[in-house]
């Protein structure tokens, strides 16, 4: 009796730690979906960079304060600014990445804010930048062939590419495509991993005329 | 049964966490300096979830379970943390915070004086790295397209950096902080010579005009300082075929290493075939390279750098001499060089960032004039330790220790008449330390002492360096710098006389820069005076003689840039103007005078433009030099000629014929104007008694190249993704 006491207890304890993590990233989560303003974006990572400071052992938080500081740089008008947001998010990737290596959604954004350097300076940053963020894509699909994310991001490098050299969009279009093929079966394993970017790929369609 | 237990288990939960229904409010107002509220800066206890955001008025408000003491930490981005203990439980508590300004990461004002920096990231970078390889005029050299920034003069017969009535010695050249011998290839008589190394292999490039850092010494006038690229991004193969010759570079990249290699081999014999020469070549030059770069993350915050490079080179010629143009002395020379950089960084603790390496640098030339024979040998070694902190937001220290081991060979042989040998072995010994200090957001103080030891003159000094920068609206500041500088003499000096003491510099610089948008402009005003310059007689064997440090000089002027990204779609341009006042008592001069490598007017536009349409960018770079001073045996007084003014047009095309394709045609002196350089005397009169003399000219009015330029990259293969 004593002792399914203490585990019960225990089992709550923890229970209730756990579940303390999970909802606080749900709820978090939930905002950022929500947020229409710089003011509620910034108070999402806010959050997000709170729990990353307390779990030390999970990606999650640090995957959402990345994109939350991605996201901030539209609402960002100057290249000092949108660099300040771009390298606090990279520093949010790589330290997700020492947590979980080999992870395909950490790689895509990681891709994604190399692609977000190059409108900054195009000229000088275009070759840099183009190839660094390529690579991480390729690798992001490398490690998970059906992540509709990494798909999504190189579609538009590619198509950004095609337009510097004044090439078609047959190629940005395929692979936009099948991200949204994979969209359209993409089931998160986990309620915390990130499920953005279908509805970009729907818009993303019509912009790039595919 | 069940139920009591539960509910029990409640009860001791409720005894384990007593204050659980004892809620603490914390709250207050985030502000900065000016009493400005911050908006969305972190408030947190530190390994808690409580916390929240400031609102728009800067206030916030939130509660804890707490039961103990707790650090509460504000955050926002461009500010110093914020840490304070809060005592807990607690009903509530209210806090003012003021958050200070992280002035290192805003850098919202920069010291400017003296400095050109070309970098990928700055934010107040005059040049980009891409600048450097479509400059027409620069064929893709470094010290070409620094030769268009203001405070240089354009020696044609050089190629060197001669900065503000400085010789070209007086500009060294750091690869990651440490020194590199020998920067220049050889290069035929009144051909500019190239650096050695590429400009794709650098992130960043400093070129400072004066008053430079601490941590650089044995530099009178100028101090070029390249960072060298760190991880290469991706597997790439690249094959260049040039008129002049052909190279072929691969990369490979692991997850935390990358390698790349590179071999070229360049012969001017088809070249020369086709274009007319002045000289009289008997081998044209030939060179065969090789360079390796090794790249390694060690550890989280630790990287490893290496690179060797490997050069031979040889060419020989003709000379017809100046007396008795039947004679001929047959000229060749035979260069091989080889440089080694390794260095490594480290992040110490927390705070502590420490730079350790070394660079080794030999260089063995062998000359021919018809049957002598000299021989030239030199090697050094310069190794650097750096510690660096940043002590708060605004306040940052650095100090290191540097030791510097060359020696030099010269063996001259005229088989069966005469011989001779000059060697020495020359150690120098340097500590340094410097400081950066915010005194306000808007002023920025550096404060720097270096000093060093040379073993062969037995001579300790120390050399204070001092720059202010003052911002004085969002876009403008106004900069100033100060500093003394020493050289160790030349070579050809010192293995004559090798207890000669150091030449020695002062600077002064005065800047003003203000950039809006793609435009800078900016003026710069300087006095710099030399001191222990080498002076020497000359005896009828033409040989130097009684070699002392009695020389001095001055150089004083004032250098404009102006820099346009914005103003035409699709075009950057920029103007450099430098005006220069120099004279200096030197060498053999019986008397002050302005020295041949200085123009008083120096001018130059350096025009791009892309064409979407075409895939193509254009190039033209104008440069102007006024007349430089030479001295005519056959006239009275000293240095009083002026050659003509120097004048260049320098066209180039860019083609992207595929994404990884690229066509490349340039041209020098498209005008095709006269180009003199200055004049050259025999050294005895002949027998009219006059001075038999020539000019000093180009081999050639133009020079073309034409390349492809081709890169293999795993994008293609990307591109071929199955099943897209």
């Amino acid at each position: 009796m004593k002792l399914i006491t203490i585990s019960v207890i225990t089992l709550l304890f923890t229970g209730s730690l756990f579940n303390q993590y999970e909802a606080a990233m749900e709820a978090a989560i939930e905002k950022l979906y929500a947020a229409q303003s710089p003011e509620a974006l910034q108070q999402a990572g806010n959050t997000f960079e709170r729990i990353a400071k307390k779990e030390t052992d999970k990606w999650h938080p640090h995957y959402y304060a990345a994109y939350v500081r991605i996201m901030l740089t539209t609402h960002t008008g100057d290249a000092a600014g949108k660099d300040q947001h771009l390298d606090a998010a990279l520093e949010h990737i790589q330290s997700a990445k020492t947590l979980s290596p080999n992870n395909s959604e950490l790689l895509a954004l990681e891709g994604f804010i190399h692609m977000l350097r190059i409108p900054i300076d195009p000229a000088s940053r275009g070759p840099q930048y183009s190839g660094m963020s390529m690579g991480a894509l390729q690798k992001a699909i490398a490690l998970d062939p059906d992540n509709p994310r990494a798909y999504l991001l190189l579609s538009d490098m590619q198509y950004g590419t095609a337009q510097f050299f004044g090439n078609g969009n047959e190629e940005a279009c395929k692979t936009l495509q099948k991200a949204i093929d994979l969209f359209a079966t993409d089931r998160p394993d986990h309620k915390l991993d990130p499920a953005w970017g279908e509805a970009w790929a729907g818009h993303s369609k019509k912009e790039k005329g595919c | 049964m069940k139920f009591p237990t539960v509910f029990s288990l409640f009860l001791i939960y409720g005894l384990l966490i007593p204050a659980a229904n004892g809620q603490s409010r914390i709250s207050g107002r985030v502000v900065d300096k000016q009493d400005r509220p911050i908006v969305g800066a972190n408030v947190y206890l530190a390994d808690t979830y409580d916390g929240t955001s400031s609102d728009t008025d800067g206030n916030f408000n939130f509660q804890t379970a707490e039961t103990s003491n707790k650090e509460l930490i504000v955050t926002y981005l461009g500010f110093s943390e914020f840490r304070q203990e809060i005592p807990l439980p607690q009903d509530s508590t209210y806090l003012q915070i003021v958050l200070q300004e992280d002035a290192f990461e805003l850098a919202s004002v920069v010291i400017t004086a003296g400095t050109f920096d070309a970098g990928e990231e700055g934010k107040r970078e005059v040049l980009k790295p891409l600048d450097i390889v479509t400059t027409a005029g620069a064929t893709a050299d470094i010290a070409g397209v620094l030769n268009t920034l203001p405070g240089t003069t354009t020696v044609g017969e050089s190629g060197r950096l001669f900065v503000r009535g400085g010789e070209g010695y007086e500009t060294k050249t750091f690869i990651d902080g440490l020194q590199v011998m020998n920067f220049y290839s050889p290069a035929a008589p009144n051909t500019p010579s190239r650096s050695r190394f590429l400009p794709f292999m650098f992130s960043g490039t400093s070129f400072s005009t004066g008053g430079y850092s601490a941590e650089y010494g044995q530099a009178l006038s100028s101090a070029l300082i390249l960072q060298s690229k760190f991880l290469a991004p991706q597997e790439r193969t690249d094959i260049s075929l040039m008129s002049v010759g052909i190279d072929a570079a691969t990369t490979q990249v692991w997850e935390e290493a990358s390698l790349s290699a590179k071999g070229q081999y360049t012969n001017l014999d088809p070249y020369l075939g086709l274009i007319d020469q002045q000289l009289d070549w008997i081998d044209a030059p030939t060179s065969w390279e090789g360079s390796v770069a090794y790249r390694k993350k060690i550890s989280s915050s630790g990287i490893l750098k290496l690179f060797g490079n490997f050069n031979r080179s040889a060419f020989s010629l003709n000379r017809t001499d100046l007396l008795d143009p039947e004679l001929k002395t047959q000229t060749s020379i035979t260069n091989n060089y080889g440089y080694l950089n390794a260095m490594v960084q480290e992040v110490i603790g927390n705070d502590w960032t420490l730079k350790g390496g070394f660079s080794y640098t030999q260089n063995r030339e062998n000359i021919g004039l018809n049957t002598a024979r000299v021989k030239e040998r030199e090697q050094g070694l310069h190794s650097k330790l750096v510690f660096s902190r940043q002590l708060s937001g605004n306040a940052a220290v650095k100090f290191g220790t540097e030791y510097f081991n060359r020696s030099f060979l010269q063996d001259y042989r005229q088989p069966d008449q005469f011989s001779n040998r000059y060697q020495f072995t020359e150690q120098l010994g340097a500590l340094f330390a410097e400081s950066d200090i915010y005194l306000s957001d808007k002023l920025l103080a550096r404060v720097g002492l270096r000093s060093e030891y040379v073993a062969l003159s037995r001579d300790l000094h120390l050399a204070p360096r001092l720059s202010l920068a003052y911002k004085t609206t969002e876009n403008s500041q106004f900069s100033a710098a100060f500093g003394h500088f020493r050289q160790t003499v030349q070579n050809e000096w010192l293995m004559r006389s090798p207890d000669l003491a150091q030449e020695q510099a002062e600077h002064y610089i005065l800047n003003y820069q203000i950039t809006a948008g793609k435009r800078t402009f900016r003026i710069e005003a300087y006095h710099k005076r030399y001191r222990d310059l080498i002076k020497y007689t000359t005896g009828a064997d033409q040989l130097p003689q009684q070699l002392s440090n009695g020389g001095s000089g001055y150089a004083r002027g004032v250098d404009l840039f102006w820099r346009d990204n914005r103003t035409f779609r699709n075009v950057d341009y920029w103007v450099s103007y430098s005006y220069l006042d120099t004279e200096r008592d030197y060498r053999n001069y019986p008397s002050a005078a302005t020295p041949h490598f200085a123009a008083r007017h120096n001018f130059s536009v350096v025009y791009k433009h892309f064409i979407t349409g075409l895939k193509s960018q254009i190039g033209l770079t104008y440069t102007y030099g006024s007349g430089r001073p030479y001295h005519d045996p056959n006239r009275p007084g000293f240095m009083e000629e002026r050659t003509p003014a120097y004048r260049d047009l320098s066209a180039n095309l860019s083609y992207l014929f595929r994404d990884n394709i690229i066509l490349h045609l340039s041209a020098s002196n498209v005008l095709g104007r006269e180009q003199i350089f200055g004049y050259e005397y025999a050294a005895r009169p002949d027998e009219n008694g006059s001075y038999p003399g020539r000019a000093i000219r180009p081999p050639a009015p133009r020079f073309l190249f034409a390349g492809i330029f081709i890169t293999f990259s795993p994008d293609a293969v990307l591109n071929q993704l199955p099943n897209l």
